[in-house]
C-alpha cells in the first residue's frame, strides 16, 4: 500500500507522544526527569573530576553538560531500539505497519527529551558567568547530522537486537566503553595527539565538540569534519534500512 | 483483481527436544537440520479474488488458514509461491493492537486507528462515531486498564471497522462482546459488502460463511480441498467433517 509522506509523520507524531506519556505515566515529576536525570550525572561527574580526580577544565559543569547532552540523545535511542521490535510486538505483527519507523520513533522521543534538558544548559552557562553565543543558532546544523547516524545505528541495532537478542547485553558494555572513547567528561585537546587522531574517528567525538564549539565557546565548529560523519551516517543510514528490509520477513515471524 | 494468490507454500520447520547434555547438543549441531521436521502449513495454494468479492476460508485447527492470512498480508516470506494484495487493506487479525493499559481509551484510540492506516485529521472526523459504535462514551478518557474486557474489544473493533479499506480481512474476531454488539458488527459488515468492498473471513461459523459470502474455499493439511459456491463448500466441509 502506497504511503505519504504526511502519513508517517502522523504516525510519528502519534507514537512518539506515546512513548512520552508511557515514559512518566505515575511518576510525580513526569517530564522533569528529562531534565533531572541528566543533571544527576552531571553532578556526579563534577563533583568525581573537580573534586576527587581534578582535571582543571575551565566552566566544568556546562563542560559536561554540553557533552553529556547529544551522548545521551545517542546511547538512549540506540539502546532502546535493540529492544523496541520486541517490546512492541504488536505493532511488529500488524500488516502494512511500516516497522522502520519504531527505531525512528525511539530516536524522536529521545530527542525531545534532548531538546528539554537544553535549556538547562543555557542556565548552566549563564550561572558560570558564560554569555550565550549567536553561534547557537547553527545548533540544528548538528542535530541533522547527529539525528541521521544516531537513527542509522538505531535502525541497524533494532533488526540486529530481534534476531540475536545478545546484542542488547553486548550493546550495554559497548556502550560503556563508546561513552570513554567519548571526550564527554575529559578533553581531547589534552589526549596526547598520537591517541586523540583515534578518537577523532569517532562520530560522537564530532558532534560533542561541535556542541561546546556553538555553545561553550561561541566558535564555529569543525564543518569538514560534520561533513564528512554526514555522508557517513547517510550511507550507514542506507546501509542499515536495506539490512533491517532483508531481515524483516525473518523478525516478524520471530517476535 | 483484488487478492492473488499464486502457488503458495509455507513450510516451518518444528524443532526437535532441547538436548540435556553437552554430548547430544554436539551430536544435534553435527547432524544440524536433520533433528528438526518439515511441515508444510500451506502446499500449493492458489486462489484470486476480484474486487468486491466475499471469500470466506473453512477449514479445521491447523488447517494453515491463519498462515494464509498472515502471508496475504505480507508477515513473513512465502516458502515458495507469492500471495499479492490491492487497495487499502484492514485486517483484524489481532484486536486492540498498540494498546497500552495505563493510557486513556482516547490515547489508544488515537494509536490503534494511526497505525492501521488513518490520518491524524481522518480520525479527528471519526473520533465521536467510533466511540459511539464502541458504547464507551462515558469511559473514554479513563485508563485503558479500567476498563472492561468486552469494552477493551469493543474499542479495538469500533476502530478496525472505521477505517473503511477497501480490503477487510477477518479472522475469526466477529465473536466480540454480547450479542446486540455483535448484531451491530454483522451489520457494518453487511452494510461494508453492499458498498461493494473486498471481503476475506476465516470463520468456524459456517451460518457467518453463507450470511456474508458468496464464494468459500476449504482449507485441509495446508492444501485447498474445494473451492465454489459458500452454500455448496459450506454443506460439504460440515458433512465431511461430521
Amino acid at each position: 500500500m502506497p504511503r505519504s509522506l504526511g502519513y508517517f509523520l502522523d504516525v510519528m507524531a502519534t507514537l512518539v507522544g506515546r512513548e512520552l506519556r508511557i515514559r512518566y505515566k505515575g511518576s510525580l515529576l513526569g517530564l522533569l526527569w528529562a531534565i533531572l536525570s541528566p543533571l544527576g550525572t552531571v553532578f556526579i561527574l563534577h563533583f568525581l573530576f573537580t573534586r576527587v580526580l581534578p582535571l582543571n577544565i575551565p566552566h566544568y559543569a556546562a563542560f559536561i553538560y554540553s557533552g553529556l547532552l547529544p551522548w545521551t540523545w545517542f546511547q538512549a535511542a540506540v539502546q532502546t531500539s535493540a529492544a523496541t521490535l520486541i517490546d512492541n510486538r504488536d505493532l511488529v505483527r500488524k500488516p502494512f505497519f511500516p516497522r522502520p519507523l519504531l527505531p525512528a520513533v525511539v530516536t524522536g522521543t529521545n530527542f525531545i527529551l534532548y531538546l528539554l534538558a537544553l535549556p538547562v544548559l543555557l542556565a548552566i552557562l549563564v550561572v558560570e558567568g558564560l554569555t550565550l553565543s549567536p553561534a547557537l543558532a547553527l545548533l540544528p546544523l548538528v542535530w541533522l547530522v547527529q539525528a541521521i547516524f544516531t537513527l542509522a545505528c538505531a535502525v541497524l541495532f533494532a533488526a540486529l537486537g530481534v534476531l540475536i537478542r545478545d546484542v542488547q547485553h553486548l550493546l550495554g558494555v559497548g556502550m560503556l566503553l563508546w561513552f570513554y572513547l567519548t571526550p564527554i567528561f575529559y578533553d581531547l585537546d589534552r589526549v596526547a595527539p598520537a591517541q586523540a587522531r583515534w578518537l577523532m574517528l569517532n562520530p560522537m567525538t564530532v558532534f560533542v565538540r561541535a556542541h561546546r564549539a556553538l555553545v561553550l565557546y561561541g566558535q564555529m565548529p569543525d564543518w569538514g569534519a560534520l561533513g564528512i560523519t554526514l555522508l557517513m551516517g547517510l550511507a550507514l543510514l542506507g546501509a542499515s534500512l536495506v539490512i533491517f528490509r532483508a531481515l524483516e520477513d525473518m523478525f516478524v515471524e520471530v517476535v | 483483481m483484488s487478492i492473488i494468490v499464486e502457488q503458495l507454500s509455507k513450510r516451518y520447520w518444528l524443532q526437535g527436544p532441547s538436548p540435556r547434555t553437552f554430548q547430544q547438543a554436539l551430536a544435534q549441531a553435527i547432524g544440524a537440520l536433520r533433528h528438526s521436521t518439515p511441515f508444510w502449513a500451506l502446499r500449493d495454494v492458489s486462489f484470486r479474488v476480484e474486487a468486491g468479492e466475499s471469500v470466506g476460508i473453512v477449514g479445521p485447527n491447523g488447517a494453515g488458514k491463519s498462515t494464509l492470512l498472515r502471508l496475504i498480508c505480507g508477515l513473513g516470506r512465502p516458502t515458495g509461491g507469492c500471495a499479492r494484495i490491492e487497495g487499502r487493506v484492514t485486517a483484524l487479525l489481532e484486536l486492540g493492537v498498540g494498546f497500552h493499559p495505563h493510557l486513556t481509551g482516547r490515547e489508544n484510540l488515537y494509536v490503534s486507528a494511526i497505525v492501521s492506516g488513518l490520518r491524524r485529521a481522518e480520525i479527528d472526523a471519526r473520533l465521536n462515531d467510533i466511540v459511539r459504535f464502541a458504547e464507551i462514551e462515558e469511559f473514554i478518557d479513563q485508563p485503558l486498564r479500567t476498563f472492561s474486557s468486552g469494552m477493551q474489544m469493543r474499542l479495538a473493533f469500533s476502530v478496525a471497522v472505521h477505517v473503511d479499506p477497501d480490503v477487510l480481512i477477518v479472522d475469526e474476531v466477529l465473536a466480540v462482546g454480547d450479542a446486540h454488539f455483535q448484531q451491530k458488527c454483522v451489520e457494518r459488515i453487511a452494510g461494508f459488502q453492499h458498498s461493494s468492498k473486498t471481503l476475506l473471513i476465516v470463520s468456524h461459523d459456517m451460518a457467518m460463511i453463507r450470511r456474508f459470502c458468496s464464494r468459500a474455499i476449504w482449507l485441509q493439511h495446508g492444501e485447498v480441498v474445494a473451492d465454489g459456491p459458500a452454500d455448496q463448500v459450506t454443506a460439504a466441509y460440515e458433512a465431511g467433517e461430521a
